[in-house]
């Protein structure tokens, strides 16, 4: 029964959804209950949707400090580098849910310029998260210097690939081909980067693009109709 | 062009590059510095998302639609308006969610689950067939393979044209799996490989130029906000 | 000769920490050269710039800023010139995003071009600030026929309806453009799906260099341009520099940082070069043997 219920709610929900994309705006409250319906769906279940983001944010984040709360309760291994975590998201959360520092109270907006949660963004996360991601630099010459090694045709092609785009991006690339004449400025490496993103890259796109979509659309038949585990279909839990 | 070293008296700067190297040191190998700095920030964005979909979602969405005269609480200048009762079900939808914490409730969980998969299939299903389906085969085929403009044939957008229409059909014909790549049709599937393999190669260069990016702007802030050395 | 292949084919086991080490050093030397190439733009960032000259005055243009610190140093310099066109030009912005970390992107943006650079612009006239709702496609999904129906005080907390900049918007479709400068989803995919197509309004974008080769299937049917990592944001800081000498800072962000971004490709290319020489070295040794 629970599963039964579960199906259902996937189901009706999104047959709604799919009708409302089909139907006409209701112009007045004399128009069909159905159409008004689905202008109903159509315009609240974006907004239900983004609460749950919401929520679902809340049950992740309280996910994580259970686990790290019970590495420290039980003093498992690296349990002070839990408690760093759990300290930094419980001064955050108070900070920012109490919106200390900015205008006083509870007012304006959370994010103001002088509140400690800027403060807190400008100074922690933001330097913390660009760096993070920074480090990949790194990884990425290291990965280049070891991987793309000449082997076979593709992996040629793959490399003389990335060669042109490379190099097609600055102005070394550009300098390398300049002497080319007129006929065959088309060569040049700025001018063939862009070409071998518009066209050959184009063509890859969107082959990969129409499989994806043709891929959510089965995915989506077989989850509205149940024959999807997991999701409460046969066999789900 | 350098300039004299002038070092930052602002703290915060200090904090940021201190985070800022003591993440870099990683790339020597791993050590408990790292280990502080990946904890912080785990903490801190956690805390930070949820305070940021509370403040910007849920209070408008569900509590001052629920409750009116809360909006005063932020914006004392607010005029309350009546209360709108539908944000009783996202509500509702959001708590049930939130039962996925308590073991013997969780089971209740599947239901704002059900509600999320059903929307984003919804939703998805008809925005996917249009645009990445339907305007993806005109977008290959709509302007033909003999555009012309002020009665000239544009040969080289129709070479264009045609690569692209090539490489789009071999490379779907590559990804079909239900057929064996053999004969004609596996040279088709082969050139679709090329494509892909060109695809690929750009994609990589691409991905380089992002990453060197985020190196720089980085260095950059080292290099000048905290140290001073970049005019 | 042997000394040099005895060279190339221990550079082969050579431990990445020097690879480290020696990109990290061309980044900083070319960053304190002040190194910097003038670029120009190319013919799918050129569209945007024309796209955004050719509106009529007053035409409001909502902006995007759908990425965190992490994709900021390649979309902030997008963001800031693109600020920077519709301060001049004259179009009203509506600053909007689809990331949690959206509202500190926008404080960035307005405090450093609408604040500092145009003193005499006005927010709520000259500007507006959304800022972020949870829901990614279904915030986008939701202004489509009504902004109010997710927003209905602004950023500062003034009403929409009291905010000029706004005044002809009643929903997405009456936008003049949608720009999104996306990291990822949700992004400029979304703001395709859901608006563009949707309500045939016209969008454009920027991305950072790993998404960038996935849009161009939509150029230029679905996008009016694209600007694709640091390289299109310095593409475009090039078009406005030609468009308006005598307003724009003589080297603007993007374009300085086009310095180190070429020296960091030559370091990359040149490892790849020689590790393939290495290769080629020790196969010839083996072969020899």
């Amino acid at each position: 029964m629970r599963r039964r219920i579960t199906q259902i709610i996937l189901s009706t929900v999104a047959l709604l959804l799919i009708a409302s994309a089909f139907a006409t705006r209701p112009s007045g409250d004399d128009a069909p209950v159905l159409t008004r319906l689905l202008a109903f769906c159509d315009q609240h279940f974006s907004v239900w949707f983004s609460v749950l983001a919401v929520f679902a944010f809340t049950l992740g984040g309280v996910n994580l400090m259970k686990t790290h709360w019970r590495k420290v309760r039980d003093r498992a291994a690296d349990w002070r580098y839990s408690l760093i975590t759990l300290v930094s998201f419980v001064t955050v959360l108070v900070v920012g849910l109490a919106k200390f520092g900015g205008p006083p109270g509870l007012q304006g907006d959370v994010t103001a310029p002088d509140g400690w949660l800027t403060g807190i963004f400008e100074t922690v996360l933001s330097p913390l998260h660009a760096t993070l991601y920074a480090l990949l630099a790194f990884y990425i010459s290291s990965a280049s210097f070891r991987a793309f090694r000449i082997r076979s045709t593709a992996s040629t092609i793959l490399l003389a690939s990335a060669l042109i785009v490379l190099l097609g991006r600055i102005p070394f690339g550009a300098t390398m081909t300049a002497w080319l004449p007129a006929p065959l400025t088309f060569l040049r490496m700025e001018d063939l980067s862009l070409w071998i993103l518009k066209v050959p890259n184009t063509a890859g796109q969107r082959a990969i693009m129409i499989g994806i979509a043709l891929g959510v659309v089965a995915m989506a038949m077989r989850l509205i109709m149940g024959a999807e585990k997991g999701q409460g279909g046969r066999s789900g839990e | 062009m350098i300039a004299a070293v002038h070092l930052s008296t602002d703290l915060t700067v200090w904090v940021s590059a201190l985070l800022t190297l003591m993440v870099f040191s990683f790339l020597y190998r791993d050590n408990p510095f790292y280990k502080v700095a990946e904890h912080i920030f785990v903490g801190v964005s956690a805390a930070y998302w949820m305070v940021i979909g509370f403040w910007t979602t849920l209070w408008p969405q569900v509590i001052v639609k629920l409750l009116p005269a809360a909006s005063r609480v932020t914006s004392p200048e607010a005029t309350p308006g009546p209360a709108d009762l539908t944000a009783l079900a996202p509500l509702a939808l959001g708590l049930l969610m939130l039962c996925r914490l308590v073991p013997s409730w969780s089971w209740l969980g599947r239901w704002p689950t059900a509600f999320v998969i059903g929307t984003t299939a919804g939703y998805g299903l008809v925005r996917y067939i249009r645009s990445d389906f339907v305007y993806q085969i005109r977008a290959t085929v709509g302007r033909g393979l003999l555009p012309m403009a002020d009665g000239r044939w544009l040969w080289q957008e129709s070479l264009a044209a045609l690569v692209i229409l090539i490489g789009t059909l071999s490379g779907i014909v590559y990804f079909i799996n239900t057929r064996e790549h053999r004969g004609g049709y596996g040279r088709i599937a082969h050139l679709g490989l090329l494509f892909m393999l060109v695809t690929f190669g750009a994609s990589f260069g691409s991905a380089v130029m992002a990453r060197i990016a985020l190196l720089i702007g980085r260095f950059q802030e080292l290099l000048g906000d905290w140290l001073g050395l970049l005019s | 000769m042997n000394r040099i292949a005895d060279i190339l084919v221990r550079f082969e086991s050579l431990d990445r920490r020097w690879i480290y080490l020696v990109m990290a050093l061309a980044v900083t030397g070319a960053l304190l050269s002040g190194l910097y190439f003038p670029d120009r733009p190319s013919d799918v960032v050129r569209p945007v710039y024309e796209h955004i000259e050719a509106l009529p005055s007053g035409a409001p243009i909502l902006l995007s800023l759908d990425y965190s610190p992490s994709s900021a140093p390649e979309l902030e310099p997008m963001a800031e010139a693109l600020t920077r066109h519709a301060l001049l030009k004259g179009q009203p912005l509506c600053f909007i995003s689809l990331w949690p970390t959206g509202n500190n992107m926008i404080a960035r943006v307005v405090s450093r071009i609408c604040t500092e650079e145009f003193p005499d612009a006005v927010e709520g006239r000259d500007w507006v600030r959304l800022g972020f709702q949870a829901g990614g496609e279904m915030l986008v999904n939701s202004l489509r026929d009504s902004l109010s129906a997710r927003y209905e005080l602004d950023m500062g907390g003034t009403p929409l309806s009291d905010l000029p900049a706004l005044a002809s918007v009643q929903g997405l479709g009456d936008f003049g453009l949608i720009l999104s400068l996306s990291a990822g989803q949700p992004g400029l995919k979304e703001w395709i799906l859901y608006a563009g197509d949707v309500l045939d309004v016209p969008v454009a974008g920027g991305c950072t260099g790993v998404g960038a080769p996935q849009f161009f299937p939509y150029y230029p049917l679905q996008l009016v341009g694209l600007l694709g990592a640091l390289k299109g944001a310095a593409e475009y800081e090039a078009a406005l520099a030609e468009g308006y000498p005598d307003d724009m800072p003589p080297v603007m962000r993007a374009t300085r940082g086009m310095g180190p971004q070429a020296v960091a490709h030559a370091v990359i290319v040149a490892f790849i070069l020689l590790g393939n020489l290495a290769i080629l070295v020790a196969r010839r040794r083996e072969v020899g043997r």
